[in-house]
């Protein structure tokens, strides 16, 4: 298991610093690399560099949080919003635009992803243990009032409502170096949390009635999995906006390659995010130069195709 | 993780080192307007040839078609960077968080609230003095203080923002200033921002006069309930270039004629 | 090593399914638990593993209560094996058998050394080496039987619940797992498995259980619990029972359904 890891982290982290490398080197204006002066310095490492490092941190929380939530909900359908995150997250952002609060947007995010899900758990709970289907029901219910309140606000905002519907897409435009702080925190100890957790992880896919028995403290695993990856969704949330689709293909392209063992496939999301996620924002950065496309839209263009393959493969498996 | 935080801790050091600054004593020679209406400043005072990069939305006067774009919604940092400006001219209301991030990146700023009349008598004053057209900026100061609001109540004019939602401007935009100076009331002055509203509410406020921005006039006359509006009746509905309309900009005087025009009987 | 439940009740929301049942289960031990459908078998199963706590009395293991114990220190001691798991993701058998150990394992479960000769000794066991790199969705009903067991062995406990692991396979797979849980209780486990069929439990059991209703009818030796009379307490059908041994029961030509009300659960 160690080799499998050491090896798989020593490729995978020199894919990761490639992906840096390219995202480094290409733009909206061609740099020569070799010949650098003051204001090519200043466009590599305050603008590019900063912004390839969030991007990898954004998608490395996304596919890891997709995984956690993927292995709580026993489902490979699942993905980081699809219990409230994102609504929540939605909500706080647009309550900042509309009270003109935009210097703590990401506070506003973060603390409306984290507060939907608590919420969404407090509803769902009975009795101290935490069904997961009635959690899943919970999360879908409420995410859908919440997303009516932010339809219900962008009405009110018109004026704002480009600027919220832009950040809603996701995007990695106002990266810069004081935003890394924001969410590497939560990486470490998100990740960190998860990983030391990875046997747990793979015990609760089984179900809880066959995980129990195993040893595994079913109920506290399940919260413990669930603050883990909300914090995660919520750093990446409050910097980048809603970067769809990557939580959710990611984690498989993932256990394509490397097996559903959580020991080996959480490492592996999270780099496969980050990479996946840096070259995503080069093309959106890159494509229309003078113009750059939400990297949302990128993503959900390289996700949505592969959703419906994975649709279609399943039905064909069952 | 650990070549992540490697080059972290390199990138924090480099970014220490001081970021490239193009700030030149005297008027500014490299001009970057992140909003379409200063653009039209720029150019109204003789500071046109000094623009280096308009926005994606920029389309007057026809010199900024051969311009470089630097963005939208998202102005492009690395491009406007690579541009050297010696002054990048941007909007808080529009943008305050790219002002702060523009900022950060070392880019001298001029950040002019610009979207109202007084922003604009505002803008003017601060462009020419940074591009040294303090005589040109005079004569235009001139020319919006001899526009007067005629006097009379003033026709009930609605102003169409947008169709579909239907939306219409409140009081205290530059939109409806620009009515207030063209001998004109606007029928939902008591109204904020630019609201969206109903047909039914339309028809009680029966304004003598329309006047459309993105729709078509013989389109607007056959949408259900407007037959039912003494203006369209009457004829009395119009269409005007919404940038014309909405973009506070030294065309103003033009905008008010041309407004003044329809609502005049 | 015993496990002793005694005076078990329990129901979901306000339909009981157990009442005051009391098992013993000891070490060399197969005991098999009888009953038609919804008599308590599976709930009995669940309560005595720890999964489902009792609305009153108590499980013993080693004199202990079950709620004193951490759930990582049963199932060193405990292993149960649902009727059937359902798995979302492709893990290979060796993967699922590895996770019989996770109550031995630290954190993440790196160093994996120490465990592997558990897992290979559990699957030499069952006979299931040949699969260990086989993905557990792509076996046979029978072939899937013998790797859960061998999860169960990996917890190297000295007592198993087992499901009704002879549903869903053919008579050749039947047998073939009855021989391997009756060696497994030779080598000292003891074993408790809900059954339907009655000829398959007088052949391998040591003693039954048969329940109806939630209620112990009889406990014993197979000769003393399948008669003629108490089978037809418990199923409401009169069968014909040959003495043994084994026991042989069959349905006859005067077999019939008598009053017989199914529960739901």
């Amino acid at each position: 298991m160690i080799a499998r890891l050491g090896g798989l982290m020593l490729l995978g982290l020199l894919g990761l610093a490639a992906c840096l490398a390219v995202a480094v080197s290409l733009g909206s204006i061609s740099i020569n690399l070799l010949e650098l002066d003051d204001v090519t310095r200043a466009i590599l490492l305050d603008i590019r560099l900063p912004r390839a490092l969030l991007g990898a941190c954004v998608g490395a929380c996304l596919a890891s949080a997709g995984v956690a939530f993927q292995a709580l909900l026993r489902n490979p359908l699942a993905d980081p919003y699809v219990v409230g995150a994102s609504s929540g997250a939605a909500l706080g952002a647009a309550l900042a635009f509309l009270l003109g609060l935009t210097s703590v947007l990401p506070l506003a995010a973060f603390a409306g992803a984290v507060g939907a899900m608590l919420f969404i758990v407090r509803l769902a709970r009975i009795g101290g243990a935490l069904p997961v289907d009635t959690f899943l029901l919970a999360g879908v219910v409420v995410g859908s009032f919440l997303w009516s309140l932010v339809s219900f606000m962008l009405t009110l905002a018109r004026q704002d409502m480009a600027r919220i519907v832009f950040w809603l897409m996701g995007s990695l435009a106002d990266a810069r170096w004081s935003q890394l702080p924001l969410i590497l925190p939560y990486l470490v100890i998100g990740l960190g949390g998860l990983y030391y957790g990875a046997l747990s992880l793979n015990l609760l896919t089984l179900g809880e009635e066959a995980a129990i028995p195993l040893g595994l403290p079913a109920e506290r695993a399940k919260l413990w999995v669930l603050l883990g990856a909300t914090l995660l969704t919520a750093a990446a949330v409050s910097v980048s906006g809603l970067i769809g689709f990557l939580g959710l293909i990611v984690p498989h392209l993932c256990r394509g390659l490397v097996g559903p063992d959580h020991r080996l496939l959480l490492p592996a999301a999270a780099l496969g995010g980050a990479m996946f996620l840096v070259l995503c924002d080069t093309l959106a950065r890159s494509l229309r130069p003078g113009l750059e496309l939400p990297v949302g839209v990128i993503t959900a263009l390289l996700g949505a195709p592969f959703f419906f393959w994975l649709l279609y493969s399943r039905r064909r498996l069952t | 993780m650990r070549i992540l935080s490697a080059l972290l801790a390199l990138a924090l050091l480099c970014s220490c080192a001081p970021a490239p600054r193009a700030t030149t004593p005297g008027p500014a020679q490299r001009i970057i307007s992140l909003v379409p209406s200063l653009t039209e400043v720029l150019f109204s005072l003789g500071a046109g040839p000094r623009v280096i990069g308009v926005t994606a939305n920029d389309h007057y006067p026809p010199e900024v078609e051969g311009l470089p774009r630097v963005g939208d919604m998202a102005p492009d940092y690395e491009r406007i960077l690579a541009l050297q400006p010696d002054l990048v001219v941007a909007d808080p209301g529009m943008q305050p968080r790219e002002i702060t991030r523009l900022r950060e990146l070392g880019l001298p700023v001029l950040s002019l609230p610009s979207q109202s009349l007084s922003g604009l008598r505002k803008a003017l004053a601060e462009l020419s003095k940074a591009t040294g057209t303090e005589a040109r900026g005079q004569e235009l100061q001139g020319q919006l203080a001899r526009l007067k609001p005629p006097p009379g109540p003033g026709v009930r004019v609605f102003v169409e923002i947008w169709d579909k939602p239907l939306m219409t401007t409140g009081g205290g935009t530059f939109v409806d200033e620009l009515i207030t100076l063209a001998g004109g009331r606007n029928v939902y002055a008591d109204r904020q921002q630019y609201p969206s509203i109903s047909v039914e509410d339309l028809l009680l406020r029966q304004p003598e006069v329309i006047v459309l921005t993105v729709s078509q006039v013989e389109e607007a006359r056959s949408r259900p309930g407007w037959d039912r509006l003494a203006a369209v009746r009457s004829g009395r509905i119009y269409r005007m270039e919404p940038d014309l309309l909405v973009r506070p900009t030294l065309r103003l005087p033009q905008a008010v004629e041309q407004l003044g025009g329809f609502l005049s009987p | 090593m015993s496990l002793r439940g005694s005076d078990l009740s329990c129901s979901y929301g306000s339909t009981p399914v157990l009442h005051e049942v009391s098992v013993q289960l000891e070490q060399g031990e197969l005991v098999g638990i009888l009953g038609p459908n919804g008599s308590g078998k599976s709930t009995l199963l669940k309560v005595l593993a720890g999964v489902l706590t009792p609305a009153s009395g108590k499980v013993l293991l080693e004199e202990r209560s079950l709620s004193e114990y951490r759930r990582r220190d049963l199932a060193c001691r405990l292993a149960y094996v649902p009727q059937q798991v359902e798995l979302p993701f492709p893990f290979r058998c060796n993967e699922l058998v590895m996770m019989g150990r996770y109550a031995r394992m630290l954190g993440p479960g790196l160093q994996e050394g120490a465990h592997q000769e558990a897992v290979r000794q559990a699957m030499r066991a069952t006979g299931v080496e040949a699969l260990a790199d086989r993905r557990f969705s792509e076996l046979s009903g029978g072939e899937a039987q013998r790797v859960r067991i061998a999860q169960a062995l990996a917890q190297e406990g000295q007592v198993m619940l087992l499901d009704e692991p002879t549903s869903h396979l053919d008579v050749a797979y039947q047998l073939d797992l009855m021989r391997l849980l009756s060696s497994l209780a030779a080598q000292g486990q003891a074993l408790a498995v809900s059954l339907h069929d009655l000829n398959l439990a007088a052949l391998f059991c040591h003693r039954l259980v048969l329940l109806k209703a939630g209620r112990v009818v009889a406990c014993g030796a197979p000769a003393e619990v399948l008669t003629v009379d108490r089978l037809e307490q418990a199923f409401a059908v009169r069968l014909e029972v040959q003495a043994g041994p084994p026991v042989r029961v069959f349905a006859g030509s005067q077999s019939r359904l008598g009053d017989r009300r199914v529960r739901n659960d």
